[in-house]
C-alpha cells in the first residue's frame, strides 16, 4: 500500500509538472505579442477573398441604373456559380434614380450565400433597410434583378431614422455628411456596428444629407 | 486514497484546460504573428505557404493566340514581382492539381474582379489547395499592367496574406479594393507586403 501511495504521489507530481510546462509553452501570451484577433470566429462558412472594383461617389451616381432605398423582404434563392450569390426580393421605399415598378418590387443580388462568405460581409436579413447603388443584371429571366455596384463599399445600411452606415471604404468626399454629435450611447452603437464588419472602415452618414447630396449630384451630372 | 484520486482528476483537468487555448497550429517557438491593418500586413495564420517555394498551374494554353493567354501572362508577371523580392520562388508547374489552380470565369453581374477561393490547409496551417479565378467580364478590357498587378495581389493570398481595407493601407499591394485604373496603388510588393510574406512563409 505504501508503494502504491508513493507511485501515485510520483504520478501526481509528474502530471502537475506536465501541466505547468504545457501552460508555460502554450497558454501564456505576453502582453505585447503581435497577435491581433480579427475576423468573425463564429462564421464557419467557406471564405472567399475577392478583389473588388470600387468607384468614387460621383461615378457611382453616374453609373448606377437605380439608386433606391429598399427594405429586404425575403431570401429567394442562392447560386454558387459563376460566383456565390444570394438573391432577395425587396420593397422599394424611395427611388432616387432610375425607373422601376414600385408595386412589383425588385430583386437584389448580394455576393455570398449560406455556404460561402464573401469578404466576411454579413448577409442581408429580412426587414433590413438599405440605400443601394444598383446595376441591372444581365442574362436573367426577369427584368427586375439588380446587383450592387461596388458590393460592400456601396451598401448604406439604415442605422436609425437619421443615420446610415456605409459598410466599408470611407469616402473623404462624404466626410462633411458625418454626424458631428457624440455621446456614449452613440459610441457604443457605432462599436456594435463595427463588430459586424471586422477589419472594414465603416462610415456613419446623415441620412437626409446623403440623399440630398445624391439629388444634387444627379442634377449636376 | 480518495483524496489522491480527486487531486489527480483535478490536475488532469488543469492540464486539459491549459493546453492550447487560442494557440495556432504552429509549434510554440514559431507562433504565427498575424500582424493586422496597423502593421501594414495581415497574415492568414490558418492558410499560408510552408515556405516561399510553391507552384501554380493552369489549363490556359501557353500561346499568345489563346483567348485567355493574357491571364496566364499576368500570373507569370505577378509571380516574377514576388520572386524579385527574394522571399518567394513561385513557379509554373506543368502538373495539374488543385494546389494553385488558375482559371477564368465570366460574371458581368458583380464588381468582383478576381476571387481567391476553394482554399484549404493542413493542421499546420499550410495551404494544400487554392484557386484563383479571374473575372473576364470585368478584366478583358483592362490592360496588361492592371492584370499583372491584380495577379500579384492574388498571389499574395496564395502566400498567406489577407486583404487590407483601411485607408492607411491604400498604397499596399494587398489593399483589397481596386479603382477603375491602378491609380496610386502598389503594383508590386511594398516593404510591408514583404514583411508579411516573410512572416507567412517562415513556419
Amino acid at each position: 500500500m505504501k508503494g502504491i501511495t508513493f507511485n501515485l504521489r510520483t504520478l501526481l507530481a509528474l502530471t502537475a509538472l506536465a501541466a505547468l510546462a504545457a501552460f508555460s509553452l502554450y497558454g501564456y501570451r505576453p502582453a505585447n505579442a503581435d497577435h491581433e484577433i480579427v475576423g468573425s470566429p463564429s462564421d464557419d462558412r467557406i471564405k472567399v477573398k475577392a478583389a473588388i472594383e470600387t468607384l468614387y461617389f460621383e461615378e457611382s451616381v453616374r453609373q448606377a441604373d437605380l439608386i433606391a432605398e429598399v427594405t429586404i423582404a425575403e431570401k429567394l434563392y442562392e447560386v454558387n456559380e459563376p460566383s456565390p450569390k444570394t438573391v432577395y426580393s425587396a420593397a422599394m421605399n424611395q427611388l432616387l434614380k432610375g425607373k422601376a415598378d414600385a408595386n412589383l418590387g425588385i430583386r437584389i443580388m448580394q455576393q455570398g450565400n449560406s455556404r460561402y462568405s464573401f469578404n466576411d460581409n454579413p448577409m442581408f436579413q429580412a426587414g433590413d433597410t438599405y440605400l443601394l447603388f444598383l446595376k441591372k443584371a444581365v442574362g436573367m429571366e426577369d427584368d427586375h434583378t439588380y446587383w450592387i455596384l461596388g458590393e460592400e463599399t456601396s451598401i448604406y445600411e439604415q442605422w436609425d431614422d437619421d443615420r446610415l452606415v456605409k459598410w466599408s471604404l470611407k469616402d473623404s468626399r462624404l466626410a462633411e455628411l458625418t454626424p458631428t454629435e457624440t455621446n456614449a450611447g452613440l459610441q457604443a452603437a457605432a462599436e456594435s456596428v463595427q463588430k459586424k464588419h471586422p477589419g472594414k472602415e465603416i462610415q456613419v452618414l446623415d441620412r437626409t444629407k446623403f440623399k440630398a447630396t445624391i439629388a444634387k449630384e444627379l442634377k449636376r451630372s | 486514497m480518495r483524496k489522491h484520486a480527486f487531486i489527480l482528476v483535478l490536475t488532469l483537468a488543469l492540464l486539459i484546460c491549459a493546453v492550447p487555448y487560442g494557440s495556432s497550429a504552429h509549434p510554440p517557438l514559431t507562433t504565427c504573428k498575424e500582424g493586422g491593418e496597423m502593421y501594414g500586413y495581415w497574415v492568414d495564420c490558418g492558410n499560408h505557404q510552408a515556405d516561399g517555394a510553391f507552384t501554380w498551374n493552369t489549363s490556359i494554353p501557353n500561346s499568345v493566340a489563346a483567348v485567355d493567354y493574357p491571364y496566364r501572362a499576368a500570373m507569370t508577371s505577378g509571380a516574377a514581382r514576388w520572386n524579385n523580392t527574394g522571399i518567394t520562388s513561385i513557379s509554373l508547374s506543368t502538373v495539374s492539381s488543385n494546389n494553385g489552380n488558375i482559371y477564368t470565369y465570366s460574371d458581368p453581374n458583380t464588381s468582383a474582379l478576381a476571387l481567391f477561393h476553394d482554399y484549404g490547409s493542413d493542421a499546420s496551417g499550410h495551404l494544400t489547395k487554392w484557386k484563383i479565378k479571374f473575372n473576364k467580364s470585368k478584366l478583358d478590357n483592362k490592360d496588361a499592367s492592371f492584370k499583372a498587378a491584380l495577379a500579384a495581389h492574388e498571389l499574395g493570398h496564395a502566400i498567406g496574406l489577407n486583404d487590407l481595407y483601411l485607408s492607411g493601407n491604400t498604397d499596399k499591394l494587398m489593399y483589397g479594393y481596386f479603382g477603375e485604373t491602378l491609380g496610386t496603388r502598389a503594383a508590386a510588393p511594398t516593404d510591408k507586403d514583404k514583411l508579411g510574406a516573410v512572416e507567412a512563409t517562415r513556419h
